[in-house]
């Protein structure tokens, strides 16, 4: 039900939110449709490199310095920026909670390690990480998701913590130890319900992340060679930046709409689930 | 004689500060029978919660035994403490912490019968209608969320869910304490209506006179962590022997406003700190009659009557006879 107070309607009256969420369905129509509007794929040579876009109606956004239609690959790099922003982001709630769960519940020893742990990852610039990761193994698509997750979930880890830490004291969870609950029980069925909103809110922020963090890869040619991104196509066209500039500012606007997109989103989400900033 | 259902021997928990150890509880024994309210009243900061909350086994002790129905709770697995937590329950001070917000008013309730993996869903539902109607809950609040209710309703949701397990000892740790005081009379009622219905035994902890002296049985008043005096009722309403409840007991506010003018001795003077060792009676420099004796030496409990002793030296060998 769309109430003035339910969560939808919350987030419907957040008109950046709203926009964000026009163009990310924008991007997902983008992936949806690469192979239909283009069924011979993004590495084709079709036409003469370096066409401006405008010049030849065949190819709407011109071509770049092999002479590959630019639209189509546009369209393609919007499936690997969304298969990887979504997959590491999902990877990185998943590590991040379950540490966070497990330190902020057991405390102590526990806690002490784990936070230890994360802070490992944490002094390590995440982009240098991701890249020594990816060098490490051979480039592909699953390398690439492990790495961007492996440096995206400490902060994560810190948030349920807290979140934690925060909701231990609280008596519904005393009286949840008191009817004789599990531990199992206890996190899944009383403290991360509770604990679900900031979680939700960060992980929608950390999509955009991902997707800066692939097409940095992606431009210091890092990437999955067979699968063709926005990064790779900054990377291709760098050489040729001073005359034909048009050729890394179309992917990289692409980058920056996607990460804009799926901020506001967040924003929004947060606006619509955190209580404390309702009625603003 | 059977065995009472709770026996607490001998009971101390510390806690380690920057400043030095914490005496939160020091060395308490207590015994609560079958069916009856047994009342644990001090100023905040006695201990009293930490006892209640050793008693539910939410707090290991430093030392000492919590017999419950002849088992030795101190020290048990979870595993083997679990059949006892069917048994034990809890009421909670603050209503508007102690209910997931995450859950209907239904799941809240029926979460202990779940957790116990006892009877099927439709008998579940059934109990838990029961139970509504028992503590005076409507049966269409079962799919609403605790934030719907006021505190006097959702403490009647936290009451629905400690006894929905059929307990035999509820630890009521400041029942009514969060609530208006429009509504406690309500709440008291129906924790004593229950106890009458359902034969439970309260461990009532409250820093409220009037509300121990509407529910209790028996009374035990703390100072610092240790009993200073325990009586039945009737004992200690009439003759309280402990200077400390005479002062708790004439501290009380008074209904009467044309008695309102007349002075009262309240305790002046200072808590000695909780921290540390200390010497003599605990008392004594709020205690309008201490003497050398008090300074050196801290007073056991004086047994005076059935149930009735006091930690003071003013009443040694002031037992009643036996058989008197």
């Amino acid at each position: 039900m769309i109430t003035r107070n339910s969560l939808i309607g919350r987030f419907g009256r957040h008109y950046p939110a709203v926009a964000g969420l026009a163009l990310l369905a924008a991007v997902t129509a983008m992936a949806l449709l690469a192979p239909v509007l283009f069924p011979q794929g993004p590495w084709r040579m079709v036409g003469r490199p370096q066409l401006w876009p405008g010049a030849d109606p065949r190819f709407p956004l011109g071509t770049d310095i092999l002479g590959r239609d630019l639209l189509a690959c546009l369209f393609y790099g919007a499936r690997v920026s969304l298969l990887i922003g979504i997959s590491a982001t999902l990877a990185a709630t998943l590590i991040g909670t379950v540490i966070g769960a497990a330190a902020g519940f057991f405390g102590g020893r526990v806690d002490r390690w784990l936070m230890g742990f994360t802070e490992i990852f944490q002094t390590t610039p995440p982009f240098v990480l991701a890249v020594v990761v990816v060098a490490a193994f051979t480039p592909s698509l699953t390398s690439i998701i492990i790495a961007i997750s492996l440096v995206s979930w400490p902060p994560l880890a810190r948030l349920v913590r807290a979140q934690f830490l925060q909701l231990m004291p609280r008596e519904f969870v005393l009286a949840g130890i008191v009817m004789g609950m599990s531990n199992t029980r206890l996190i899944v069925t009383q403290l991360l319900p509770n604990a679900i909103t900031p979680i939700i809110v960060s992980s929608s922020l950390m999509i955009a992340s991902a997707i800066l963090l692939e097409a940095g890869l992606a431009f210091l040619g890092l990437g999955d060679p067979n699968a063709m991104s926005w990064g790779y196509m900054i990377g291709v066209g760098r050489e040729v930046l001073r005359t034909d500039w048009y050729i890394t500012t179309i992917p990289g606007l692409a980058v920056l709409l996607a990460v804009l997109a799926i901020n506001l989103v967040g924003e929004g989400l947060n606006d619509a689930l955190n209580p404390r900033s309702r009625n603003r | 004689m059977t065995e009472p259902l709770l026996t607490i021997r001998g009971l101390r928990k510390t806690y380690p500060t920057d400043r030095g150890v914490l005496t939160a509880v020091g060395g308490v024994d207590l015994t609560l029978d079958r069916g009856e309210t047994y009342a644990l009243a001090g100023e905040s900061g006695c201990g009293k919660s930490t006892l209640g909350k050793i008693v539910a086994a939410l707090i290991a002790p430093d030392e000492g035994s919590v017999r419950f129905d002849g088992q030795e709770l101190v020290g048990l697995s979870p595993r083997r403490l679990r059949p006892i937590r069917r048994r034990v329950q809890m009421i909670f001070q603050d209503p508007f912490s102690s209910l997931n917000p995450r859950a209907t008013v239904r799941r809240i309730i029926e979460e202990p019968l779940i957790v116990h993996g006892m009877r099927g869903p439709a008998e579940r539902r059934r109990a838990v209608a029961e139970m509504m109607d028992r503590v005076g809950l409507r049966r269409d609040a079962a799919d609403r969320y605790p934030h719907e209710f006021s505190g006097g309703q959702r403490q009647r949701i936290g009451i629905a869910r400690a006894l929905i397990l059929n307990p035999d000892l509820v630890v009521c740790d400041e029942p009514v304490s969060a609530l208006d005081v429009s509504v406690r009379a309500q709440i008291l009622n129906l924790l004593s209506d229950l106890q009458r219905e359902l034969g439970l035994a309260y461990l009532f902890i409250s820093h409220d006179l009037s509300v121990v002296q509407y529910m209790a049985d028996k009374i035990a008043i703390m100072h610092l962590g240790e009993l200073v005096e325990t009586a039945p009722r009737a004992a200690f309403w009439d003759a309280p022997r402990h200077p400390y409840s005479q002062a708790l007991i004439r501290a009380r506010p008074n209904p009467d406003p044309r008695q309102r003018l007349q002075d009262k001795p309240i305790l002046e003077g200072e808590l000695p700190s909780p921290i540390g060792a200390r010497q003599g009676c605990d008392f004594r420099s709020r205690c309008p009659l201490a003497f050398d004796r008090c300074a050196v030496e801290a007073p056991p409990l004086h047994p005076l009557g059935p149930a009735h002793r006091a930690a003071c030296h003013l009443v040694e060998g002031a037992a009643a006879p036996v058989g008197a």
